[in-house]
């Protein structure tokens, strides 16, 4: 009676799958400094997991422990490798960085820290399809320009230098380059940051429209509340190095508990 | 049989930007909606009423009670679900129109209507062709489908926020004034979508501002108790 | 004045000689060695000199070449510098020498088995052009992440509509390590595929030497669709006729005529009638 409205909306299983990211109890220790607390998080398929907090609050170094690139003072990393998932420490440095190039994506604030400034704008997309031993060039180049237009970028510019290249321009081309592998988990650090507010909601749609395409679970580090309302279903808020709330975008958003999430979304200016 | 069952439900706000300000809002809230019914939410101004939809939707938190769903697994008492469990119910089971819609900067008004039903697994140009359908039945013509609606009036946009919340065919509809900002002409469509709502055997609860619509499409209304008082049930309107 | 046998102490042979076999073992692979200061400069092979003076016996036929020919000043006087310093045989007959040091070039006459070639290397180090830094080069070859040279020959045929590498073209050695071939010529690539003989190379500024052990995969970079393709010389060599060889172009007066060349003086001299 209640799902008689129609076949085509039977529920799909996407429930069914499970995290492909679950930190335990991470800590993080400089010397004696905590940089991390008692965190834990999962990140489910097709979900948008945003951690937001003021510079300083940890998010940094908390994305850096869940992508691998530092090693957590106590608790476990688990992340979806080739064989499911799997604790990050056990991993050799080969198999990580192999993972950070096919299954997982980086797309970070500054797209000039991650593109190879001197090569083509086709060849800085095809890298991670030659890491996994794709030789064809003919193909290749294919892809290439597949990817251009999906981010939306003049399949012209295919061989252009990344020098000659917009602010947005150049993000969406490390996009394209980190989404060609087709990542079952993306990390973003602060996407958006450096760019024009114009430049900034195109790029904040296509990115929402990829990661609803694809499926993959997504990690969003930002310090602006309005990115993270645009594309993420859950919302994790950090202060000095804890999660001190977490729950779903909106209710985070429209009825904040803790008094520090209530400051941050009462700071935010109206559009 | 009962789609929604509301028991007890209360819900308040901490204000520590103001030294912890308690502000309570809804109080031993309790009622039921039955398949294929609507009820109108009643309640002086102020009373909770956009709150209690908002708890029931997942986008307030509760203090207290429980707001239980039928769902194909049955009962699932929603103040009780994890966020994951809330974007399912959201997929699937219910959905709510607010009284503003929030607009996504870019994205065309065919799009927004369309997600709902890409989310419940529905391909792109299905999807697509039943969201015009929709937004052409509440009289937004085709050439507006694919601008964004941040430019829109304000009817305009409530039309676009109607459009996308009927059309996932949810067994639970929740409205917060539909027709606020709507001419006779559309609050007639938006009549009629309710209607066709309760005879598919979905639930429709709402909040509205016109009596006129409370008399023509609820079957019962229930007034939010005030607070430290008893809630009581108004049946029978029509 | 009397120097030691080959110039160098004893000791500093040794320790070249350990890195050279662990070198033979990891093919490709390059490991640093203390290089010594030689009486010349960096850059004038002076890695290709130690590693002679590493390996050099008695009994041993050394032949010495710059850019394929026995007669330059390099070859000569690194020639002399060895008659010297050890006193063995020199020849300028490919079949004749036991150790070859070349820098530039491989020889056109067939190697055989008990043949040593060791090359003058400036950079080690293929990578070095597109990641400049050492540490994450090490990592790179540890991973066997070659997609950066492949990047490069993508943009080159993007760019060139070919791969415009005519020296020290990419090569990966026994699938696992990609190597600078040191600055041959692309057409010398394919001689140090499966060659009987034992290859070293020298870097002395660098500090780095590797080796590629007789009869090993040698396989230049390549796109399946953008097969290897040196290029070569258009006319025959205008001393000796040969079709074949690897040629120098020589301007001839201002109006640009030019004239095809052996650059392996020996193979001309073989060749000639």
């Amino acid at each position: 009676m209640l799902t008689s409205s129609s076949p085509a909306h039977a529920p799909k299983p996407t429930t069914a799958l499970g995290p492909v990211l679950i930190a335990q109890n991470l800590y993080f220790q400089f010397g004696n400094q905590i940089v991390l607390r008692d965190v834990s998080l999962e990140v489910f398929p097709g979900e948008v997991l945003a951690i937001v907090g003021e510079s300083g609050s940890g998010k940094s170094t908390l994305l850096n422990l869940l992508y691998g690139n530092l090693t957590p003072s106590q608790g476990i990393v688990q992340a979806i490798s080739t064989t499911g998932l799997q604790p990050l420490s056990a991993l050799s440095q080969q198999t990580l960085r192999q993972l950070q190039r096919s299954r997982w994506g980086y797309v970070c604030q500054n797209p000039r820290d991650a593109l190879r400034m001197t090569i083509s704008a086709s060849g800085n997309i095809i890298e991670r399809r030659m890491a996994m031993g794709l030789r064809h060039y003919g193909t290749l180049r294919q892809e290439a320009r597949h990817w251009l237009e999906k981010v939306e970028i003049d399949p012209a510019r295919l061989d252009d230098l990344p020098e000659t290249f917009s602010g947005g321009m150049l993000q969406r081309l490390q996009i394209a380059r980190t989404l060609i592998s087709q990542p079952a988990l993306l990390y973003l650090d602060e996407p958006t940051s450096g760019l024009d507010v114009s430049v900034q909601a195109a790029l904040l749609d296509l990115l929402r429209k990829l990661v609803s395409k694809e499926q993959m679970a997504v990690l969003l580090v930002t310090h602006d509340l309005a990115v993270a309302r645009l594309l993420a279903q859950r919302i994790a808020v950090m202060r000095h190095g804890e999660i001190i709330e977490a729950g779903l975008a909106d209710q985070v958003l429209d009825d904040p508990q803790h008094p520090y999430t209530q400051l941050l979304v009462s700071s935010v200016l109206p559009a | 049989m009962n789609i929604l069952e509301v028991e007890n439900l209360g819900k308040k706000f901490v204000l520590h930007l103001r030294g912890g300000w308690h502000l309570p809002v809804l109080q031993g809230v309790a009622f039921t909606v039955a398949a294929g019914e609507c009820v109108a939410i009643t309640g002086t101004s102020g009373s909770g009423k956009s709150s209690l939809l908002r708890t029931l939707y997942g986008n307030y938190r509760s203090d207290s009670g429980t707001a239980r769903l039928r769902t194909e697994q049955g009962m699932v008492d929603i103040l009780q679900s994890s966020p994951q469990q809330i974007l399912a119910l959201r997929r699937h089971v219910m959905a709510y129109a607010s009284q503003f819609l929030r607009v996504i900067p870019r994205v065309s008004t065919l799009e927004i209507v369309a997600q709902p039903l890409m989310e419940q697994g529905l391909d792109q140009q299905m999807a697509g062709e039943r969201a015009a359908a929709m937004l052409s039945a509440l009289n937004l013509p085709r050439h507006l489908h694919p601008l964004p609606p941040a430019t829109f009036s304000g009817g305009e946009q409530q039309r676009v926020n109607l459009a996308r919340t009927f059309v996932g065919q949810h067994p639970l509809v929740m409205l917060d004034e539909p027709t606020a900002s709507l001419d006779g002409d559309n609050a007639a469509v938006v009549q009629k979508l309710i209607m066709e709502a309760k005879h598919s055997g979905r639930a429709v609860l709402a909040v509205f501002h016109d009596p006129a619509m409370v008399r023509q499409v609820a079957d019962r209304q229930y007034f939010i108790p005030s607070l430290s008082e008893h809630s009581h049930e108004n049946p029978e309107l029509q | 004045m009397d120097y030691n046998f080959a110039y160098l102490d004893e000791q500093s042979k040794r320790a070249i000689r350990r890195s050279l076999l662990k070198a033979v073992a990891i093919p490709g692979h390059q490991l640093p060695f203390a290089s010594r200061e030689m009486p010349l400069p960096y850059g004038w092979g002076t890695g290709g000199i130690q590693l002679t003076a590493a390996i050099i016996g008695k009994n041993d036929v050394l032949k010495v070449i710059d850019q394929g020919a026995d007669d330059t000043t390099n070859a000569v006087s690194i020639r002399q510098f060895f008659a010297r310093v050890t006193g063995v045989a020199t020849t300028t007959k490919t079949v004749k020498a036991s150790i070859i040091q070349t820098r530039h070039r491989i020889p056109e006459t067939p190697l055989q088995e008990g043949q040593i070639m060791v090359y003058q290397v400036p950079m080690p180090e293929p990578l070095f052009k597109l990641e400049p830094r050492r540490t994450e080069t090490r990592i790179l070859h540890a991973l066997g992440d070659y997609s950066l040279m492949y990047l490069q020959l993508y943009d080159h045929i993007t760019r060139y509509g070919r791969v415009a590498i005519g020296y020290d073209f990419p090569v990966m050695v026994h699938d696992r390590y990609l190597m600078s071939p040191s600055p041959i010529p692309a057409f010398d690539v394919p001689k140090m595929h499966m060659s009987p003989a034992l290859q070293i190379f020298g870097a002395g500024r660098e500090k780095q030497l590797y080796a590629v052990p007789p009869y090993s995969r040698v396989v230049p970079l390549a796109f399946d669709d953008y097969p290897f393709a040196p290029l070569q010389a258009q006319a025959p060599c205008a001393i000796c006729g040969s079709q074949h060889s690897y040629k120098d172009e020589i301007i001839l007066d201002d109006k640009g005529t030019r004239q095809y060349i052996c650059s392996d003086t020996d193979y001309c001299e073989q060749h000639r009638c």
